[in-house]
């Protein structure tokens, strides 16, 4: 059964049609990535898939169930965001690595974040720093721990990766990897086809509105050669 | 005081009309209506007020309360242009707080029930629940379109809408409590409040209207936080749609 199913889903903003009929499925573990230029509604469908909008038309499926079987929170609890523009919400970075930990009434051990910490290409000292005087890229970074530390299921990446150096995009893909074994489903959004080649086994290509690709990476790029 | 002093001080909005149409601040039209709507509704109050006062009728008197509830409410719900129901959350809440702050007063034996303590006491607590909640309005307004990157990072993370909305609504409860907490740390040292001001002018000794003005003190605190409290937990709800989204601005 399909970890997720989107079926006929059509977005409008400011009574424009930003996508229509937008069908596909993900299996638990897959790594999708979503190539398109920008202003073709990739956000918007990021935002629709994590529950914080709603479709006009069609319908979302997580684990065979459509959307409205869910309480948003449930839903939210199990799929995680990451935007494009880092959101830090509170003062230090153990604070903020905390709160995911925190809403699901868990305790974890500094050890665990800062094993987290130097996974991501981070120094052990950067848990106790204030999240203002981190850089974009470390701030991406702990954006993204932060979501993994809430544990979903369903993990969306808007261009988290765009403001990170060589090495530290690296290590994040590594973690990818990793955390993908273990079960984690990942869509994520970018313009890198290198990326997209190297970390996703399915694409998605949002051309005019509308899906101009959707199946594995391998045949993508075998079609591109021709 | 007779009629004609009181004619007399007329100078001073006259005064004011004077300034504002020597710097063309264009407030001279709501100034004149200002002075005629406040002479001839005191004036009708006034009557009303000595009717009810003689009739003693508790039904009279929990219609006027009602009636004075509802038209700040009204006020009230137009400073919260853009909250859902704003007329009825600022109903019930000030409804609420003037209900429980009365009860405490007439249970603490600090007024009695009849209507002459009833009316002027609640008119101070609904009229300064109306001013908290237009300032809470504004607030939860402004947070709410300009922290839409916090809310959500914090829906996505898994919270609740009560949660994620929980800093902007201690903030906007703290901004509109402030002026209340502000005026009765000030009390003595800086104001002279009205309703001791009054007594004093009307010949009651200073440390009985002293007394009075601790009570009115402690009672606007109150009732301005049971206002705010209860119509911050109802307002928040109406940013967010049906499937717990934040809605997009109007």
């Amino acid at each position: 059964m399909a970890i997720f199913s989107c079926k006929n889903v059509k977005i409008i903003r400011q009574n424009n049609v930003l996508l229509e009929n937008i069908s596909f499925d993900l299996e638990k573990g897959d790594c999708l990535g979503i190539s398109a230029s920008s202003g073709t509604g990739k956000t918007s469908l990021l935002r629709l898939i994590c529950a914080l909008d709603v479709p006009k038309d069609g319908t979302l499926f997580f684990q065979g169930q459509p959307y409205e079987k869910y309480a948003p929170q449930k839903l939210r609890q199990k799929i995680g965001l990451v935007a494009q523009k880092p959101c830090l919400l509170k003062k230090t970075v153990r604070e903020e690595l905390m709160y995911p930990v925190r809403l699901r009434d868990k305790r974890v051990q500094d050890e665990l974040f800062s094993s987290l910490l130097k996974s991501i290409n981070l120094p052990d000292g950067t848990l106790f720093k204030r999240c203002a005087a981190l850089s974009g890229g470390e701030q991406q970074r702990i954006c993204l721990l932060r979501t993994l530390l809430a544990e979903p299921e369903i993990l969306l990446l808007d261009e988290a990766c765009a403001c990170l150096d060589t090495t530290a995009k690296a290590a994040v893909a590594k973690l990818l990897q990793k955390k993908r074994q273990e079960g984690l489903t990942i869509i994520f959004v970018t313009h890198d086809s290198a990326d997209l080649k190297k970390l996703s086994n399915k694409i998605l290509v949002l051309e005019k509105a509308t899906l101009s690709y959707c199946g594995t990476t391998k045949t993508y790029f075998t079609e591109e050669k021709k | 005081m007779s009629d004609y002093s009181l004619l007399g001080i007329l100078i001073l909005p006259f005064l004011a009309f004077l300034v504002s149409a020597k710097k063309q601040l264009g407030l001279g039209r709501d100034i004149l209506i200002g002075c005629l709507r406040a002479a001839v509704q005191l004036t009708v109050i006034g009557f009303l007020l000595k009717f009810i006062f003689h009739t003693d009728n508790f039904l009279f008197t929990a219609c006027i309360i009602v009636t004075m509830a509802a038209n700040a409410a009204k006020v009230a719900a137009g400073r919260g242009k853009g909250i859902k129901n704003a007329f009825f959350i600022s109903f019930f809440s000030i409804c609420c707080a003037a209900f429980l702050t009365l009860c405490c007063l007439v249970l603490c034996g600090v007024i009695t029930s009849a209507p002459q303590n009833i009316i002027p006491v609640g008119g101070m607590i609904i009229g300064n629940s109306m001013v908290a909640l237009g300032i809470l309005y504004r607030s939860l307004l402004l947070d709410f379109a300009q922290k839409r990157a916090e809310i959500e990072t914090h829906l996505c993370l898994g919270a609740s809408i009560a949660q994620a909305s929980c800093a902007i609504i201690s903030s906007a409860m703290k901004t509109a409590m402030m002026p209340t907490i502000d005026s009765m740390k000030t009390l003595g040292i800086v104001q002279l409040p009205g309703m001791m001001t009054g007594m004093i002018l009307a010949g009651t000794a200073p440390q009985v209207a002293i007394k009075y003005q601790i009570m009115v003190a402690f009672m606007l605190t109150g009732s301005v936080t049971l206002t705010t409290f209860a119509a911050s937990c109802l307002a928040y709800r109406g940013f967010f749609g049906m499937r717990e989204q934040l809605l997009e601005e109007k």
